[in-house]
Protein backbone atom coordinates (compact mmCIF):
# COMPACT_ATOMS: atom_id res chain seq x y z
CA UNK A 1 0.00 0.00 0.00
CA UNK A 2 2.55 2.54 0.94
CA UNK A 3 4.66 1.34 -1.89
CA UNK A 4 1.58 2.09 -4.11
CA UNK A 5 1.14 5.41 -2.88
CA UNK A 6 5.03 5.96 -3.46
CA UNK A 7 4.66 5.33 -7.17
CA UNK A 8 1.59 7.56 -7.49
CA UNK A 9 2.99 10.21 -5.79
CA UNK A 10 5.76 9.98 -7.65
CA UNK A 11 3.98 9.62 -10.99
CA UNK A 12 2.15 12.84 -10.36
CA UNK A 13 4.99 14.82 -9.41
CA UNK A 14 6.58 13.86 -13.09
CA UNK A 15 3.73 14.77 -14.55
CA UNK A 16 3.66 18.28 -13.30
CA UNK A 17 6.75 18.53 -13.86
CA UNK A 18 6.74 17.58 -17.55
CA UNK A 19 3.61 20.36 -17.66
CA UNK A 20 5.57 23.01 -16.48
CA UNK A 21 8.63 22.14 -18.65
CA UNK A 22 6.34 21.91 -21.63
CA UNK A 23 5.03 25.19 -22.06
CA UNK A 24 8.24 26.89 -22.26
CA UNK A 25 9.53 24.07 -24.26
CA UNK A 26 6.42 24.48 -26.81
CA UNK A 27 6.88 28.18 -27.36
CA UNK A 28 10.67 27.67 -28.18
CA UNK A 29 9.63 24.59 -30.90
CA UNK A 30 6.51 26.70 -32.35
CA UNK A 31 9.04 29.52 -33.15
CA UNK A 32 11.89 26.79 -34.56
CA UNK A 33 9.33 25.18 -36.69
CA UNK A 34 8.29 28.79 -37.93
CA UNK A 35 11.38 29.93 -38.70
CA UNK A 36 12.25 26.82 -40.92
CA UNK A 37 9.55 28.02 -42.96
CA UNK A 38 10.57 31.80 -44.35
CA UNK A 39 7.44 32.21 -46.61
CA UNK A 40 5.36 30.76 -43.51
CA UNK A 41 3.06 27.94 -42.19
CA UNK A 42 0.03 27.40 -40.89
CA UNK A 43 -1.52 25.95 -37.89
CA UNK A 44 -1.67 22.98 -38.86
CA UNK A 45 1.54 22.92 -39.80
CA UNK A 46 2.94 23.58 -37.29
CA UNK A 47 0.56 20.82 -35.05
CA UNK A 48 1.85 17.96 -38.15
CA UNK A 49 5.26 19.30 -37.90
CA UNK A 50 5.78 19.13 -33.99
CA UNK A 51 4.61 15.62 -33.75
CA UNK A 52 6.87 14.12 -37.04
CA UNK A 53 9.89 15.93 -35.84
CA UNK A 54 9.51 14.93 -31.80
CA UNK A 55 7.84 11.86 -32.61
CA UNK A 56 5.05 13.28 -30.12
CA UNK A 57 7.81 13.52 -27.53
CA UNK A 58 5.76 16.96 -26.17
CA UNK A 59 2.46 15.09 -25.70
CA UNK A 60 0.90 18.29 -27.44
CA UNK A 61 -3.17 18.68 -27.77
CA UNK A 62 -3.13 20.37 -30.99
CA UNK A 63 -5.86 23.04 -29.82
CA UNK A 64 -3.17 24.18 -27.04
CA UNK A 65 -1.02 25.72 -29.97
CA UNK A 66 -3.23 28.54 -31.02
CA UNK A 67 -3.00 30.08 -27.47
CA UNK A 68 0.94 29.84 -28.23
CA UNK A 69 0.47 31.21 -31.16
CA UNK A 70 -1.66 34.06 -30.00
CA UNK A 71 0.93 34.65 -27.59
CA UNK A 72 3.96 35.18 -29.06
CA UNK A 73 1.86 37.56 -32.22
CA UNK A 74 1.14 39.70 -29.39
CA UNK A 75 4.75 39.71 -28.23
CA UNK A 76 5.27 40.50 -31.85
CA UNK A 77 7.75 37.45 -32.03
CA UNK A 78 5.14 36.12 -35.37
CA UNK A 79 3.59 37.77 -38.01
CA UNK A 80 0.51 36.85 -39.25
CA UNK A 81 -0.85 36.95 -43.28
CA UNK A 82 -3.93 35.31 -44.37
CA UNK A 83 -3.97 32.62 -47.51
CA UNK A 84 -7.00 30.90 -48.90
CA UNK A 85 -7.56 26.98 -47.74
CA UNK A 86 -8.91 24.70 -49.80
CA UNK A 87 -10.51 22.95 -46.60
CA UNK A 88 -12.62 26.06 -46.14
CA UNK A 89 -12.42 29.17 -44.26
CA UNK A 90 -8.85 31.44 -45.41
CA UNK A 91 -6.07 30.28 -42.91
CA UNK A 92 -3.20 32.21 -41.62
CA UNK A 93 0.06 31.68 -42.15
CA UNK A 94 2.98 32.76 -39.28
CA UNK A 95 6.13 34.50 -39.92
CA UNK A 96 9.48 34.93 -38.07
CA UNK A 97 9.67 38.60 -37.40
CA UNK A 98 13.23 40.30 -36.82
CA UNK A 99 12.26 40.16 -33.31
CA UNK A 100 11.40 36.81 -32.96
CA UNK A 101 14.21 35.67 -35.16
CA UNK A 102 16.54 37.66 -32.24
CA UNK A 103 14.61 35.71 -29.34
CA UNK A 104 14.83 32.07 -30.97
CA UNK A 105 18.72 32.70 -31.28
CA UNK A 106 18.91 33.89 -27.92
CA UNK A 107 16.81 31.09 -26.48
CA UNK A 108 18.85 28.45 -28.44
CA UNK A 109 22.05 30.03 -26.52
CA UNK A 110 20.39 29.77 -23.54
CA UNK A 111 18.74 26.29 -24.06
CA UNK A 112 22.37 24.78 -24.81
CA UNK A 113 23.80 26.44 -22.21
CA UNK A 114 21.36 24.93 -19.62
CA UNK A 115 21.33 21.35 -21.31
CA UNK A 116 25.36 21.77 -21.24
CA UNK A 117 25.15 22.67 -17.17
CA UNK A 118 22.70 19.76 -16.60
CA UNK A 119 24.82 17.78 -18.78
CA UNK A 120 27.73 17.92 -16.83
CA UNK A 121 25.53 18.29 -13.43
CA UNK A 122 25.01 14.49 -14.24
CA UNK A 123 28.62 13.18 -14.39
CA UNK B 1 -23.13 9.86 -42.78
CA UNK B 2 -24.36 13.64 -44.29
CA UNK B 3 -21.64 16.50 -43.67
CA UNK B 4 -24.24 18.05 -42.24
CA UNK B 5 -23.77 15.84 -39.49
CA UNK B 6 -19.83 16.71 -39.68
CA UNK B 7 -20.47 20.24 -39.41
CA UNK B 8 -22.80 20.02 -36.77
CA UNK B 9 -20.55 17.83 -34.51
CA UNK B 10 -17.47 21.15 -35.23
CA UNK B 11 -20.07 23.89 -34.62
CA UNK B 12 -20.82 21.99 -31.09
CA UNK B 13 -17.70 21.55 -30.34
CA UNK B 14 -16.74 25.57 -31.52
CA UNK B 15 -19.52 26.36 -29.12
CA UNK B 16 -18.78 24.57 -26.28
CA UNK B 17 -15.55 26.19 -25.91
CA UNK B 18 -16.87 29.51 -26.81
CA UNK B 19 -19.22 28.87 -24.17
CA UNK B 20 -15.90 28.65 -21.45
CA UNK B 21 -13.93 31.49 -23.02
CA UNK B 22 -14.35 35.47 -22.64
CA UNK B 23 -16.26 36.95 -24.71
CA UNK B 24 -13.77 39.00 -26.47
CA UNK B 25 -12.29 39.70 -30.28
CA UNK B 26 -9.25 37.40 -28.98
CA UNK B 27 -12.03 34.73 -29.12
CA UNK B 28 -13.35 35.27 -32.31
CA UNK B 29 -9.83 34.85 -33.58
CA UNK B 30 -8.47 31.54 -31.94
CA UNK B 31 -11.92 30.02 -32.48
CA UNK B 32 -11.80 30.64 -36.40
CA UNK B 33 -8.56 29.28 -36.06
CA UNK B 34 -9.60 26.18 -34.50
CA UNK B 35 -12.35 26.02 -37.25
CA UNK B 36 -9.70 26.05 -40.27
CA UNK B 37 -7.52 23.65 -38.22
CA UNK B 38 -10.27 21.43 -37.35
CA UNK B 39 -11.50 21.11 -41.20
CA UNK B 40 -8.26 20.94 -42.71
CA UNK B 41 -7.11 18.35 -40.06
CA UNK B 42 -10.41 16.67 -41.20
CA UNK B 43 -9.96 16.52 -45.10
CA UNK B 44 -6.60 15.26 -44.78
CA UNK B 45 -7.64 12.35 -42.33
CA UNK B 46 -10.49 11.48 -44.73
CA UNK B 47 -8.31 11.70 -47.89
CA UNK B 48 -6.01 8.82 -45.74
CA UNK B 49 -8.82 6.92 -44.70
CA UNK B 50 -11.24 6.80 -47.44
CA UNK B 51 -13.31 3.86 -45.82
CA UNK B 52 -13.41 4.83 -42.34
CA UNK B 53 -16.80 6.18 -40.13
CA UNK B 54 -17.31 10.28 -41.08
CA UNK B 55 -18.16 10.37 -37.49
CA UNK B 56 -15.35 8.34 -35.96
CA UNK B 57 -12.49 10.44 -38.30
CA UNK B 58 -14.26 13.54 -36.67
CA UNK B 59 -13.95 12.29 -33.41
CA UNK B 60 -10.30 11.35 -33.61
CA UNK B 61 -9.84 15.14 -34.86
CA UNK B 62 -11.77 16.57 -32.37
CA UNK B 63 -9.56 14.65 -29.70
CA UNK B 64 -6.10 15.73 -30.97
CA UNK B 65 -7.35 19.65 -30.75
CA UNK B 66 -7.81 18.38 -27.45
CA UNK B 67 -11.25 19.35 -24.73
CA UNK B 68 -12.55 22.89 -24.97
CA UNK B 69 -11.85 23.00 -20.94
CA UNK B 70 -8.37 22.47 -21.97
CA UNK B 71 -7.81 24.62 -24.52
CA UNK B 72 -9.83 27.41 -22.56
CA UNK B 73 -7.42 26.80 -19.41
CA UNK B 74 -4.25 27.04 -21.64
CA UNK B 75 -5.31 30.23 -22.98
CA UNK B 76 -6.56 31.60 -19.87
CA UNK B 77 -2.60 30.87 -18.54
CA UNK B 78 -1.36 32.26 -22.03
CA UNK B 79 -3.29 35.92 -21.15
CA UNK B 80 -1.99 35.65 -17.13
CA UNK B 81 1.14 35.58 -18.28
CA UNK B 82 0.96 38.34 -20.42
CA UNK B 83 -1.28 40.35 -17.90
CA UNK B 84 1.74 39.29 -15.12
CA UNK B 85 4.18 41.12 -17.23
CA UNK B 86 2.13 44.31 -18.13
CA UNK B 87 1.48 44.32 -13.97
CA UNK B 88 4.70 44.19 -12.97
CA UNK B 89 5.69 47.58 -15.06
CA UNK B 90 2.60 48.93 -13.44
CA UNK B 91 3.38 47.77 -10.13
CA UNK B 92 7.01 49.19 -10.13
CA UNK B 93 5.34 52.96 -10.97
CA UNK B 94 2.72 52.44 -8.54
CA UNK B 95 5.29 51.80 -5.85
CA UNK B 96 7.97 54.82 -6.87
CA UNK B 97 4.87 56.70 -6.59
CA UNK B 98 3.54 55.79 -3.18
CA UNK B 99 7.09 55.51 -1.55
CA UNK B 100 7.49 59.31 -3.47
CA UNK B 101 3.81 60.41 -1.85
CA UNK B 102 4.81 58.90 1.20
CA UNK B 103 8.12 60.80 1.62
CA UNK B 104 6.30 64.26 0.85
CA UNK B 105 3.36 63.40 3.39
CA UNK B 106 6.20 63.01 6.20
CA UNK B 107 8.37 66.02 5.36
CA UNK B 108 5.51 67.68 5.54
CA UNK B 109 4.06 66.93 8.73
CA UNK B 110 6.95 66.90 10.22
CA UNK B 111 8.10 70.26 9.26
CA UNK B 112 4.36 71.31 10.31
CA UNK B 113 4.33 69.53 14.04
CA UNK B 114 8.57 71.18 14.15
CA UNK B 115 7.05 74.87 13.38
CA UNK B 116 3.66 74.87 15.55
CA UNK B 117 3.95 77.54 18.30
CA UNK B 118 5.86 75.96 21.58
CA UNK B 119 7.00 73.00 20.11
CA UNK B 120 8.77 70.85 22.12
CA UNK B 121 9.96 68.78 18.98
CA UNK B 122 12.66 69.60 16.43
CA UNK B 123 12.32 68.48 12.96
CA UNK B 124 14.38 66.07 12.52
CA UNK B 125 13.11 64.35 15.64
CA UNK B 126 9.35 64.65 14.03
CA UNK B 127 10.50 63.63 11.03
CA UNK B 128 12.16 59.91 12.44
CA UNK B 129 9.34 59.41 14.71
CA UNK B 130 6.89 59.79 11.30
CA UNK B 131 9.14 57.35 9.42
CA UNK B 132 9.01 55.18 11.93
CA UNK B 133 5.31 54.49 12.10
CA UNK B 134 4.54 54.83 8.39
CA UNK B 135 7.26 51.89 8.24
CA UNK B 136 5.73 50.15 11.44
CA UNK B 137 2.59 50.52 9.62
CA UNK B 138 3.72 49.49 5.79
CA UNK B 139 5.66 46.26 7.18
CA UNK B 140 1.97 45.38 9.15
CA UNK B 141 0.36 45.65 5.81
CA UNK B 142 2.77 43.86 3.97
CA UNK B 143 2.38 41.14 6.80
CA UNK B 144 -1.63 40.60 6.85
CA UNK B 145 -1.46 40.77 2.65
CA UNK B 146 1.28 37.50 2.94
CA UNK B 147 -0.94 35.70 5.29
CA UNK B 148 -4.53 36.55 3.21
CA UNK B 149 -2.57 35.28 0.17
CA UNK B 150 -1.51 32.09 1.87
CA UNK B 151 -4.75 31.80 3.25
CA UNK B 152 -6.31 32.05 -0.70
CA UNK B 153 -3.97 29.28 -1.97
CA UNK B 154 -4.87 26.74 1.02
CA UNK B 155 -7.71 26.81 0.54
CA UNK B 156 -7.53 26.83 -4.08
CA UNK B 157 -5.57 23.77 -2.82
Amino acid sequence: MQGLNLLKRTTSFEEGWKVEIRRGLLQYAVLAIVKRHETGIHGYGIARELDERTDGLLEVKEGTLYPILHRLKKERLLNVHTEKSEAGPSRKMYVLTGEGDRVYGALSIILGSIFEKLEALRK
Amino acid sequence: MSDEAIQRKIKDYLEKLRRKMPDTFETDDLLEDLEAHIKEAYQNKSLMNPEDDKIMLIEQVLDDVGEPEFIAEEFDKATISEDESEDKINQIFRTTMRYLFTGIIIIAAAWFVASLPDSIIDFWTALIVLFVFVAAESLLRNWERGESKRIETEIKK
